[in-house]
């Protein structure tokens, strides 16, 4: 019994697992993995194969050697994945018109139920058919020697093999183009509109010493003659202006390369007015 | 011990298999598939049939007339047999008619025939005309009902392999990865020297697809076996343009598909704006999909649509397989028709990207293949006409192309079973028809009503040029590219124009062949009928069409045109009559076919292959600067700003940077004449005013060169198209010192500027 129904015990148990997983705050990705992609990609079209054809439908040809090619395994794999990816977007539809969304557990607990209905259909339809013919059909698909199995397997690490060569000589390329992102925009601060932010992120092939001046409307407010980042490190600072008087400010931000201290490398500027209102469009500091 | 199979008294002698030397008894009015039949001079009464055996000799006081001598592999007739020569005499392999007397009334279709000298005059085969004989020779195979009929010998061999299933699978997939490795080699190659390495491309599809089409061919290898070489053949080529670009999307429409992605993500819901492909949103069944993959599996969008499409890709090989095996009846013929699908133009690049088509092209399939079964099958029906409703609704709200070509698909398939007499009321096929109208009027109508203008404007367009092309006004010059520095390489136009060459040659024959042989089926004439569309769409290669109309069109004519051409092949060279030289060459220009389709979708090297950045020039042009721009844009300045940049920055910035792209075709303003002005003006204010620009982005790299697609802005009015001269230093600097604009990034290449003081255009919430 366990047996004849194996596939749909399976089915049941990738159904389960992931409605389960949502509750879980830490999920491991392996797991994750493992039955997230069956579940969007497979066990919901296999499933309703299994309840809508449990009578092998006569669409069997013989060849001139006499073997049968019944409506086996190959055809329920198309149909398994063909119809997953209809449900998928059929089952997507009917959850965005719903309150809770296309959200992470709405997916994963509507195509478990989706599952689970089918494999219980197909259990029910099932009970009649004796264990042989169950099985028949998929016992030969593929059988392999033990060279055979090996030159499968050497074909499969030759091609990962030469994708991730591709991805590494890709990333290489990549890290050749070096630059330095540098920025400054308003703060968001309550009751605030005189702070900037401002930031530098490295890119460089290695590690960068910088120099940072800031100036409001000509005079210099601080500068940072020691900024040193690694590759991808980041560097910020928030920067409020002293109060003043002043219904706007030019803000401008200069990056300099300590090996290079008389050009500048980077040039970033911004104005900040005054917001109106209770402070007479005057800047609040 | 006595052979059982010896003075075997049936009325119809078959399959007997072995040697047969027997005295044939004289009760037995056809013979047939014998190795060795030799007819004993006893005979009193001829045999109605006397065919296919191995060896058929005819005895010299043999007294009578035999009607019908056919598809013996050496047929002997001795030079005192008396009879009239048979009535037909065909398909012998070998037909020895020494110092014969008579007169046959036909011999058609011998591959050897020796007959005396005073009967040549008589054979009209031999002295009609090549193209007589040729048409003959068509007409006669065109009706062979069995050209998958095995020799003695084959039926042999397939016992043997009965127990291996997969036969040489695992030698031919050792093959291809070598094929994979080329495919690596010209990738890193061409990034590394930053040359175009695509002869190796090239070549690793050939070592990919020819082994391959070669094992297919032979009619011993196993239905398993097929299964997985198409399978092993379609996913290898998938993986090219990973391989070529494996951190990042090749083509542009991909990083409108993945805004989509991440706004039904972020949102959890469907329709958000996106204004750079505004249709996407409104067929999100491939988004859909990818965002439930992302979701539940934390795998990140651009793994996650990787793994959509290759599922998308085994669904379309092993559906169209699974449908064509069905209507030939014959997973051979099924199989080669599905490797000569491979040869459209849009397999290996189009179909191979993350695009709603891919996914579309493949619930269309299923969903035919489904309906097919379901008129097919005694048992079953039911639930292949669910499964077939079930794809179509999917279908539709996927993609429209792709919806609407299989909507006239089912509309011809009804109109040919009317045709044929069939009842419509009854037929599973005019209620899936008028379903597919219905689901496609009601989405269209509700929900995707622009999707009327978005197709109606790029076919009007390419109809008008190839009405001037008709009249002589205007025409394209054929490979070369818009910067007139890259021309095609000689042997790649050659392998192209063959490509192009072969197909269309062979559709007339193929048409020809599926009338005579499947003319009581009306899937098959469907096909028949749709692969004729094909040299007509080509015409419109000749036009300055962006859109690839011949290109996307390929795609679905080669469902057909597959099904046509493997016809075809079965049926002129039937099993009993391949030889290794037939196999061979028809495995050298089916392998043409491929490598020519394949480049002719492939576009041009230049933009094919990895490297350096370049101006322009889609895959190209994305590099890590642009990359880190639009996610700092989407951390710092927020989502959906009002943006405007260079295509290239435009697209990261949609995607990636999750902003709203100001374009001619979502708000009617075109922004670009913005950056081509050397001075700054107040018009320009008006223009940034009238899009509510926030923020411009400016890639100063524009200054360095033209560029290589034509232009620098999507979907812009003059003078962006046909630009002769690089947009100047000055005009993309000019923006530093106008009063009210904050420059608020800089990596160099890429500035952002704050235009809010100029436009009072506000920030997105």
């Amino acid at each position: 019994m366990r047996r004849k129904h194996l596939d749909l015990i399976l089915a049941l148990i990738i159904a389960a697992i992931n409605g389960g997983w949502i509750l879980l705050p830490n999920r491991p990705i392996i797991g994750t993995l493992l039955c997230g992609l069956p579940l969007i990609l497979f066990v919901p079209g296999y499933t309703l194969t299994e309840a809508l054809f449990v009578q092998q439908p006569d669409t069997a040809t013989a060849t001139r050697t006499g073997i049968l090619r019944p409506f086996g395994a190959s055809d329920r794999l198309v149909l398994g994945f063909g119809l997953s990816l209809a449900l998928v977007i059929i089952d997507g539809l009917l959850l965005s018109i719903l309150p809770m969304g296309l959200a992470q557990p709405s997916w994963a607990i509507s195509l478990a139920i989706l599952t689970t209905l089918f494999s219980l259909i197909a259990l029910y339809r099932r009970r009649a058919i004796s264990t042989v013919s169950a099985q028949k059909g998929s016992a030969r698909l593929f059988r392999f020697t033990f060279y055979e199995a090996l030159l499968f397997l050497l074909t499969l690490v030759i091609v990962l093999s030469a994708f991730l060569y591709s991805v590494i000589a890709a990333q290489q390329q990549q890290q050749q183009s070096t630059f330095t992102q540098f920025w400054m925009v308003q703060a968001k601060q309550t009751n605030h509109n005189c702070a900037v932010l401002i930031g530098i992120q490295s890119f460089e092939a290695t590690s960068t010493h910088y120099k940072v001046v800031l100036t409001a409307n000509g005079t210099q407010l601080h500068s940072w003659p020691g900024v040193t980042l690694v590759p991808k490190q980041q560097w910020y600072q928030s920067v409020t202006l002293n109060s003043g008087d002043i219904e706007s400010a030019y803000i401008d931000a200069r990056l300099y390369r300590l090996n290079k201290p008389g050009s500048i490398y980077r040039e970033a500027h911004i104005t900040l007015h005054g917001s109106g209102g209770s402070n007479g469009g005057k800047l609040v500091c | 011990m006595q052979n059982p199979r010896k003075n075997v008294s049936s009325p119809r002698t078959e399959k007997a298999g072995l040697s047969f030397n027997a005295i044939q008894p004289a009760e037995s009015p056809s013979v047939i598939k014998q190795d060795r039949f030799i007819m004993p001079d006893t005979n009193q009464r001829a045999p109605m049939f006397v065919e296919q055996q191995d060896t058929l000799i005819l005895p010299a006081v043999h007294e009578t007339a035999l009607p019908l001598v056919e598809q013996q592999d050496t047929l002997i007739m001795p030079a005192a047999h008396k009879p009239a020569f048979p009535a037909a005499t065909q398909y012998n392999s070998q037909a020895l008619s020494t110092e014969y007397q008579g007169v046959p009334p036909s011999a058609i279709d011998q591959e050897t025939m020796t007959t005396p000298a005073v009967s040549q005059a008589n054979l009209s085969s031999k002295s009609a005309p090549f193209l007589q004989r040729a048409a003959a020779i068509l007409l006669v195979r065109a009706k062979e009902p069995e050209p998958e009929g095995w020799s003695h010998t084959l039926r042999q061999r397939a016992l043997q392999f009965q127990n291996k299933p997969v036969g040489w699978t695992s030698v031919v997939l050792l093959i291809q990865a070598l094929g994979v490795c080329l495919i690596t080699y010209a990738s890193v190659a061409s990034l590394q020297t930053s040359t175009d390495q695509d002869t190796f491309l090239w070549l690793g599809f050939l070592v990919v697809f020819s082994p391959a089409f070669l094992r297919i061919l032979l009619p011993i290898a196993s239905r398993t076996e097929r299964i997985v070489l198409l399978s092993s053949v379609g996913l290898c080529i998938y993986l090219a343009p990973q391989i070529i670009s494996p951190l990042h999307y090749v083509f542009v429409d991909e990083y409108m598909h993945l805004r989509t992605v991440n706004d039904i993500i972020s949102t959890h819901h469907l329709f958000a704006d996106n204004s750079i492909l505004p249709i996407s949103p409104l067929y999100p069944g491939l988004e859909l999909v990818t965002a439930a993959l992302s979701s539940v599996t934390g795998l990140s969008t651009f793994v996650a649509g990787f793994i959509v499409i290759a599922v998308a890709r085994i669904v379309v090989l092993q559906a169209l397989f699974a449908l064509l095996e069905q209507v030939t009846r014959s997973s051979r013929t099924a199989s080669i028709a599905v490797m000569i699908y491979m040869a459209n133009s849009g397999f290996f690049m189009f179909d191979s990207l993350f695009l709603y088509e891919s996914l579309g092209m493949a619930l269309g399939i299923f969903m035919i293949f489904a309906l097919y079964r379901s008129e097919t099958t005694e048992k079953g029906k039911r639930g292949f006409l669910l499964v077939a409703c079930l794809a179509l609704g999917a279908l539709t709200v996927t993609h429209h192309v792709a919806d609407f070509f299989f909507i006239g698909l089912l509309l011809l398939w009804t109109a040919v079973n009317k045709l044929m007499g069939k009842p419509l009321l009854r037929s599973n096929i005019t209620l899936v028809t008028l379903l597919a109208f219905l689901l496609a009027g009601l989405w269209v109508f509700f929900v995707a009503r622009p999707v009327i203008g978005y197709l109606s404007s790029p076919i009007t367009a390419a109809l008008t040029q190839v009405q001037n092309i008709l009249t002589g006004s205007t025409g394209r010059q054929l490979f070369v590219d818009h910067t007139g520095t890259h021309p095609t390489p000689l042997w790649e136009r050659l392998a192209m124009m063959a490509s192009l060459g072969f197909v269309v040659l062979g559709l007339p024959f193929a048409f020809i062949v599926i009338w005579h042989r499947y003319r009581r089926k009306a899937f098959p004439i469907v096909l028949a009928i749709v692969s004729l569309l094909f040299p007509v769409i080509q015409l419109l290669r000749l036009t300055s069409d962006s859109t690839g109309l011949p290109d996307r069109a390929s795609a679905y004519l080669f469902i057909a045109i597959g099904l046509a051409l493997a016809i075809l092949i079965t049926q002129m060279w039937p099993v009993r009559k391949l030889k290794w030289q037939h196999t061979l060459v028809i495995t050298v220009i089916v392998s043409l076919v491929f490598l020519g389709g394949n480049i002719l979708g492939a576009g041009p090297s230049w933009g094919l292959m990895p490297g350096s950045y370049r101006v322009g020039d889609d895959g190209r042009s994305v590099d890590m600067q642009s990359i880190q721009t639009a996610l700092w844009a989407l951390e710092h300045l927020g989502s959906n700003n009002r943006m405007y940049a260079d295509s290239s920055n435009a697209l990261l910035l949609n995607s990636y940077g999750e902003q709203h792209i100001v374009t001619m075709q979502d708000d009617g303003v075109d922004i670009a004449p913005v950056y081509y002005a050397s001075t700054y003006d107040s018009w320009e204010t008006a223009l940034l005013q009238a899009g509510h620009i926030r923020y411009l982005v400016v890639d100063m790299r524009l200054s360095t060169s033209l560029p290589v697609k034509g232009y620098y802005f999507d979907g812009t009015q003059e003078p962006d198209i046909n630009v002769t001269v690089p947009i100047s230093q000055q005009s993309l600097l000019k923006f530093n010192t106008i009063q009210n604009v904050d420059e608020v990034y800089n990596s160099g290449d890429i500035i952002i500027y704050d235009v809010g003081g100029l436009t009072n255009a506000a920030k997105a919430p």
